[in-house]
């Protein structure tokens, strides 16, 4: 039974958030150290602020797992598992434990080395609070499921508000991240303008030129990386059927340029917001091109290829390749139309969306 | 056996279906109606999978005030049976004996009649629409029911496991198992001797020989 709940309920819930933790993995596991950590871990417990305030992610981490359990067994496919509801409250939490773990494997190995950091510091009161807190939440948890599953499904009938009725094609992916990818989005936002913030914070410190902030804006773009792994996806599974669709290129071009467009728009609007002096004007509107034709590039580069295999060797292959044309400085213009290239390429086929 | 009292269900797209009162004895019934008549939405209901407004009751217990008591009385297949596609009918199979306390030679017994095989060892992405069927077919006979919903049974299985379907039904019938039935096929009325035969049109319901 533990494997069953294990494909069901917990392969399913990594796989749903697998940019995010791709990106969970990225800034904590390669862009930070060990000794950062246990440096940010001391600082969380000596400051009371910061404790509360980690336990408040924790929360929101749980919150995120359970609306996905939720929205799972909401699942016409997974209507089967409406007999949960037979198991009583004990039965039921033995059965979740180790899908309760497994699913809060990431706040669990935090919380050991908050633990392993807080003997050291004598903060044993925090330490206390934070393991009942775990506690808590598992008790939470199992409730929620306990009483969600006594009750009927909800009805899949789903009318959407007026102003959504005739949702053109371009905002379908748009739809789908909002309804189906939102803690991804955010995620990717939050770390794609944190990390372009850092860029210009170390720009406007002196000391470096332009090709600094073309390098910033390359690793903004490949931040965007789980996005367009996702667009991908939604449009080989899920549109399928407009696959060899009499559209016209130019149609197609603009089909896949408005979200691409829509989605970018925080860091254009950051680029503006920092870069948008007058006598800055030409530059910005480089970096504005370059912005969007490197995130089209990427995701024309994740197109091309049938393979994931494929696609991680020739984004790290194109990432050096890019971060070898900044350094030597070419024009951003240039660059903007090696990348544009690919995505170009990727869409002209007709038996593609 | 079954007592539904001023059921309601309505849905944002305006469909709307209402019962005053339906009084079904323990046998079989069969539900018929064009498609959208509101069939499903009925077998739904009844099943426990979708709210309503009004009351059911089976063998005296209330679906509203003991939801898991009433459930665990009904079974229920589908339509269009719909499983997570990775899991094999054998590891639902293990699961729903689990809930519904089935034994091996029940188990057993049900894959010989129905002709799964070793099917029920892949996972249901490789399944056809038939051996789909099967599958839902075979979890809705798991347990000791009271009543067992077929929602168009015989759709897509072939001809001799509808022959072997039949006597499993009418055997199950002999044990007191009550049967609510659907179907589009044109002769279905005379499979069985049905207890009374229920017709839907327009969210409206219109009883005979009972």
């Amino acid at each position: 039974m533990n494997e069953l709940f294990f494909k069901t309920f917990v392969i399913t819930f990594y796989r749903a958030f697998l940019g995010f933790f791709i990106l969970v993995i990225l800034v904590f596991g390669v862009f930070m150290e060990m000794k950062q950590h246990l440096m940010i871990a001391e600082r969380l417990l000596q400051n009371s602020t910061g404790f509360y305030a980690i336990l408040l992610i924790f929360l929101a981490y749980t919150f995120a797992q359970k609306r996905f359990q939720i929205r799972l067994l909401n699942d016409k496919h997974y209507r089967i598992f409406h007999q949960l509801g037979f198991f009583t409250w004990p039965q039921l939490a033995r059965n979740f434990l180790p899908v309760w773990l497994a699913n809060h494997a990431l706040i669990l190995v935090y919380s050991v080395l908050l633990t392993y950091v807080g003997i050291g510091v004598h903060a044993g009161g925090k330490l206390g609070v934070l393991w009942l807190f775990l506690i808590g939440i598992f008790l939470a948890d199992i409730s929620i499921l306990y009483f969600k599953l006594k009750k009927p499904f909800p009805e899949s009938t789903r009318v959407r508000p007026a102003i959504f009725k005739n949702l053109s094609f371009e905002f379908w992916f748009l739809m789908h991240l909002r309804e189906n990818r939102t803690l991804l989005i955010l995620a990717v936002k939050t770390i794609s303008i944190f990390l372009l913030n850092g860029f210009f914070y170390f720009y406007f410190g002196g000391g470096y030129d332009l090709r600094w902030l073309e390098f910033g804006l390359l690793c903004a773009a490949y931040v965007h990386f789980p996005l367009w792994l996702e667009k991908d996806s939604f449009e080989s599974e899920q549109l399928s059927y407009f696959r060899n669709m009499p559209i016209p290129y130019p149609r197609k071009v603009w089909q896949h340029s408005v979200p691409i467009l829509f989605i970018l728009f925080p860091e254009l609007t950051l680029l503006v917001y920092k870069y948008g002096a007058i006598e800055n004007l030409s530059e910005l509107f480089f970096l504005l091109i370059l912005v969007l034709s490197l995130n089209m590039g990427l995701y024309g580069l994740i197109k091309l290829r049938d393979n994931q295999e494929r696609v991680l060797k020739s984004s790290y292959l194109a990432f050096f390749f890019l971060f070898l044309l900044v350094i030597f400085g070419v024009h951003p213009a240039i660059i903007s139309v090696i990348c544009v290239l690919p995505f170009l390429i990727s869409i002209r086929s007709g038996y593609s969306v | 056996m079954l007592e539904i009292q001023q059921f309601k269900k309505s849905y944002p797209t305006g469909f709307q279906m209402e019962i005053d009162s339906l009084h079904l004895s323990k046998g079989i019934h069969l539900i018929k109606g064009e498609n959208g008549s509101g069939k499903s939405t009925l077998l739904k209901a009844i099943a426990g999978i979708h709210d309503f407004e009004g009351e059911i009751m089976l063998d005296g217990v209330s679906l509203k005030k003991e939801p898991i008591s009433f459930r665990k009385l009904v079974n229920y297949s589908e339509a269009e049976p719909l499983f997570p596609d990775f899991l094999s009918l054998d590891e639902l199979i293990a699961f729903v004996s689990k809930t519904k306390g089935a034994d091996n030679s029940q188990i057993e017994s049900l894959k010989e009649i129905l002709g799964i095989g070793d099917y029920s060892k892949n996972a249901i992405s490789t399944y056809s629409s038939g051996m789909l069927k099967k599958a839902g077919l075979i979890l809705a006979f798991l347990g000791s029911p009271s009543l067992i919903i077929l929602d168009e049974p015989y759709t897509t299985i072939d001809v001799g496991s509808q022959k072997r379907l039949t006597e499993l039904i009418n055997q199950q019938l002999q044990n007191g198992v009550s049967f609510l039935l659907t179907s589009h096929i044109a002769d279905f009325e005379e499979f069985f001797a049905y207890d009374s035969v229920l017709t839907i049109a327009d969210g409206n319901l219109m009883q005979s020989h009972e």
